[in-house]
């Protein structure tokens, strides 16, 4: 998996690329709780090239919502597929992220 | 009919073996994206938690896959020589709990569960046996 980073406006974007699974999660989950230990507050997740996630993967979602909760920031999604959208559902995790359609209206938020 | 084996090592680098081989199993069977993604979730959380958890020396195992079909099921086998686990007794988890209380984990065999119509598993000769049947 492949995951780039950039700042626009006041979020800071990470776009994944590939797929979260247990074999990815782990190199994510450090680069993703250090930018929230660093003070970033408003993160962005960009899901439009990510093919596949697993429960590791959520785990590491709900690490990163638990600890930004604690410091009064935010985790926004947007550009779910289909079947990952679908695996948020099965797991209840539609309610702990602001989910949009698109990059540009998560920006306009 | 055919029959895919993979023997797939205790390392979690290898789930990348078994989405390639699904996805291969996909173009020559035209399944469609939902019933591979339901597999490949289904197969990569039960070998996660074999990897993770089935083993209690530090030597090399092999998690025996197959994949065949019969005229209504897509039909998995994953054989191991971990630690007896079953996980048809795993509870589910409480998946309304909010944030702060909600638990980190156990959420895998969950959605074997929810992705997967039948499923059956056996301990026999100190191996485990699971067999995922999913509707084609």
């Amino acid at each position: 998996m492949n995951v780039s980073e950039e700042r626009q406006d006041s979020h800071y974007i990470l776009s994944l690329a590939g797929r979260l699974d247990a074999s990815t999660s782990n190199a994510f989950e450090e680069k993703f709780l250090s930018l929230i230990d660093e003070g970033e507050t408003n993160i962005l997740l960009n899901f439009s090239q990510l093919d596949y996630i697993s429960s590791s993967g959520l785990r590491v979602l709900l690490l990163g919502a638990k600890k930004i909760k604690t410091k009064s920031g935010k985790i926004s999604l947007c550009n779910l597929k289909s079947h990952i959208m679908e695996v948020f559902e099965i797991a209840g995790f539609l309610p702990l992220f602001k989910i949009y359609d698109s990059l540009d209206e998560a920006l306009k938020a | 009919m055919y029959c895919i084996n993979l023997n797939i090592k205790n390392d979690l680098n290898e789930l990348q073996r078994i989405s390639e081989a699904l996805t291969q199993l996909a173009q020559m069977r035209n399944f469609p994206e939902s019933l591979i993604y339901d597999i490949n979730l289904a197969i990569d959380e039960l070998v996660t938690n074999i990897i993770n958890y089935g083993f209690t020396d530090n030597r090399e195992h092999i998690i025996e896959v197959c994949l065949e079909e019969d005229d209504m099921f897509l039909i998995t086998n994953i054989k191991d020589d971990g630690i007896a686990f079953n996980p048809l007794e795993n509870p589910d988890p409480d998946t309304s709990i909010l944030l702060e209380d909600k638990p980190i984990g156990g959420l895998g065999i969950y959605f074997v569960r929810k992705k997967i119509d039948h499923i059956s598993y056996r301990r026999e000769n100190n191996f485990n046996i699971l067999t995922l049947k999913k509707k084609k």
